[in-house]
């Protein structure tokens, strides 16, 4: 059974957590709120984006000068190349006058995009630079104060500056408005600017070693190290995306030439094929139809594959939706495979017994699908059961890493207990629900192993199981060589980021393969009508030998 | 860039098997053409017991259609009337993907 001081730091904490997710919920609804507003603006954006001086304004927000040369020479390169693509297609006017118009319309858009894009770049730049800094520089004097102020020099003019000069003359006129002390109010001034767990995580640590003292120095490297990956990571995706913006463009281009190639070959068989009059593909009125549409789809393919580029790079990676993910995890734990497959029979009954007097009675064919249907139906139990792990050891990975880090920081000063209480709040709704049953196990049997191994068993990763087993050892031989077992604990969490990162790359490589493939998509569309269509006009013509008088 | 090769390789490959067939297709049928011609050419001929007029407007037409008719006359009978003429037609045999652009002959003869 716990002491009762444990007790009364439990009860303390809960009271504490508390108050924060009424805080957090808060500032969600607050933000919720913003975003149903910026979404209805977006319409009207969209619309008051077309006069240059709303993107100028729109543009400068970013911090960025969008001259009207610049604008007017981007107009007048897009003009030429929609009349470049016209002359190919040998477009109708109409045509071509469509096609610039919807290109005028998505042109704003894109500029906007490229901002942004440069603008989240910049921030996770000086994120990643802030985290460095701070830590270097308060590895001299121990103050916050002091650290801020040596990294006023260092950085550049730009938004963090500004914040963390605001966060000094915060300091300077010594006001709390609450009682989380000034430093923390300080600091929150940076946070609310770049909101992400590494400037949090060095902020939080930087706050408790001036309030509390005690040895850092370990925490600090293993803070930088996670920020050194972090930033490794993040300009490894940028690239990676880049990369496949880039053979999305080549895609596009490459389409255009075949599917432009195609037409003009038919032309050139068609006027062989015809030799009584002048054969022209591209006069017919459903050609230059395709030929428009195809057109405008591989601009918004392109709109869309630049928009991939544009990353909030500071925000914690969330594969799902907090309540599809809590769903998918609910149905995993709750899952009963006799009670599942009962349900499966029970649906697919019906179909079944369908299967055989539609073979004999029927058309054969249908039994194929009505086949399909109820294997689908027996098995659905087992598909969905599937799913919803994936998603969830997905996100788990992700996830996991993250909370591992914020509890190696807080088993520098607390026993293994109260870290993991406290390292609660700022996990993910599943590992959240995973560490309250963990609590409960480690306050019903704390000297059992299985308190610790049952931590997300129903998903079966030998990582997190390792990572348990560890923390018991460090439980078990209390404070004594807890310094080596977090480094141990920190090398499988390096290896998790690792497969983390795997996960996440091959999420957003798959995406980008999406897009990748919208061109080849619409050139086979395209190319099969255009043959299709020319071969029917060819073989009309083979009649057109003019024989007799 | 890799990508780009895999997933246009077959459709180029596509682009290039349609063309190839449709040639082949367009140098079948003028083959038919010319030949469905030159029974043309042959029967008006004999209908009109070779009358040169009948000969030069076959030639004209022959011309528009984009073939050459040579018509050879052979043999002729003691009032020194034609019986007998070749009709030689060509035409062009042309597979441009595979570089193929001859003159065939397709012949007959009006008796």
């Amino acid at each position: 059974m716990p002491s009762k001081k444990l007790k009364r730091e439990i009860k303390r904490w809960n009271q504490k957590n508390e108050k924060q997710k009424s805080r957090e919920k808060k500032v969600k609804l607050k933000r919720e709120e913003e975003y149903k507003q910026i979404r209805k603006k977006k319409t009207t954006t969209i619309l008051t984006l077309l006069n240059p001086k709303n993107l100028q304004k729109e543009v400068h927000i970013y911090g960025y000068h969008f001259s009207e040369f610049t604008h007017a020479l981007t107009i007048v390169l897009v003009l030429l190349a929609c009349a470049g693509v016209g002359i190919l297609f040998e477009l109708h006017v109409y045509c071509i006058v469509f096609i610039t118009v919807v290109a005028m319309c998505i042109l704003p858009l894109f500029i906007l995009d490229m901002f942004h894009r440069m603008y989240e770049q910049k921030r996770f730049a000086q994120a990643g630079q802030y985290v460095e800094q701070i830590l270097y520089s308060f590895k001299h004097k121990q103050k916050i104060y002091a650290a801020l102020y040596d990294c006023l020099l260092v950085f550049e003019d730009g938004l963090m500056k500004d914040k963390m000069k605001e966060a000094i003359l915060y300091i300077d006129t010594g006001k709390t408005v609450t009682d989380r002390g000034i430093l923390r109010e300080a600091l929150d001034i940076i946070e609310e600017a770049f909101p992400n767990d590494k400037i949090r995580n060095a902020n939080q640590l930087l706050v408790s070693v001036e309030e509390r003292g005690g040895e850092y120095e370990e925490s600090a490297k293993l803070l930088l190290e996670d920020n050194n990956q972090w930033i490794r990571r993040g300009y490894g995706l940028q690239a990676d995306k880049k990369q496949r913006h880039l053979e999305v463009t080549f895609s596009i281009i490459t389409s255009i030439i075949l599917c432009a190639a195609v037409l003009y070959s038919l032309n050139w068989m068609g006027n062989i094929a015809d030799m009584q009059k002048h054969f022209n593909i591209f006069q017919y009125s459903i050609i230059q139809t395709t030929s428009c549409i195809f057109i405008i789809f591989l601009l918004f393919v392109y709109y869309k594959s630049s928009k991939t580029l544009t990353n909030d790079w500071l925000a914690s990676h969330v594969l799902e939706k907090e309540k599809l993910l809590l769903s998918s995890y609910e149905y995993v734990i709750r899952y009963k495979e006799s009670k599942a497959q009962k349900k499966s029979i029970l649906y697919a009954a019906p179909i079944i017994p369908c299967i055989i007097p539609v073979y004999l009675f029927s058309y054969k064919w249908i039994c194929i699908p009505l086949f399909i249907l109820s294997c689908i139906f027996l098995f659905q139990h087992k598909i969905g059961y599937f799913i919803a792990k994936q998603s969830v050891v997905r996100q788990l990975y992700l996830s996991f890493p993250q909370w591992l880090m914020d509890l190696a920081l807080l088993l520098q000063n607390n026993n293994v207990f109260v870290s993991i209480t406290k390292s609660q709040k700022q996990t993910n709704i599943i590992l959240q629900k995973e560490l309250e049953k963990l609590l409960i196990r480690m306050q019903e049997n704390p000297n059992r192993i299985n308190a610790y191994t049952e931590f997300c068993k129903e998903f079966d990763i030998p990582e997190i199981y390792s990572c348990m087993k560890m923390l018991y050892s460090i439980a078990e031989s209390g404070t004594g060589n807890v310094n080596q077992q977090i480094q141990e604990l920190l090398m499988q969490m390096n290896e998790m980021e690792a497969k983390a990162e795997e996960i996440e790359n091959e999420h957003i490589k798959f995406k980008m393969e999406k897009i990748f493939f919208y061109p080849i998509a619409a050139v086979c569309l395209k190319m099969s009508f255009d043959m299709s269509f020319g071969m029917i006009l060819m073989i009309s013509s083979f009649q057109s030998v003019f024989i007799g008088g | 860039m890799d990508q780009i090769l895999k997933a246009f390789t077959g459709l180029v490959l596509l682009f290039v098997n349609f063309f190839l067939c449709i040639s082949v297709v367009i140098a079948c049928e003028k083959r038919v053409d010319a030949d469905e011609f030159k029974s043309f050419v042959v029967s008006e001929l004999e209908n009109s017991n070779f009358n040169d007029n009948v000969i030069s407007a076959c030639k004209n037409q022959a011309q528009e259609n984009g073939y050459e008719l040579v018509i050879d006359k052979a043999v002729y009978d003691q009032e020194n009337d034609m019986i007998l003429a070749n009709v030689k037609l060509n035409y062009t045999y042309v597979i441009p993907l595979l570089g193929l652009n001859e003159t065939k002959m397709v012949q007959g003869v009006a008796r």
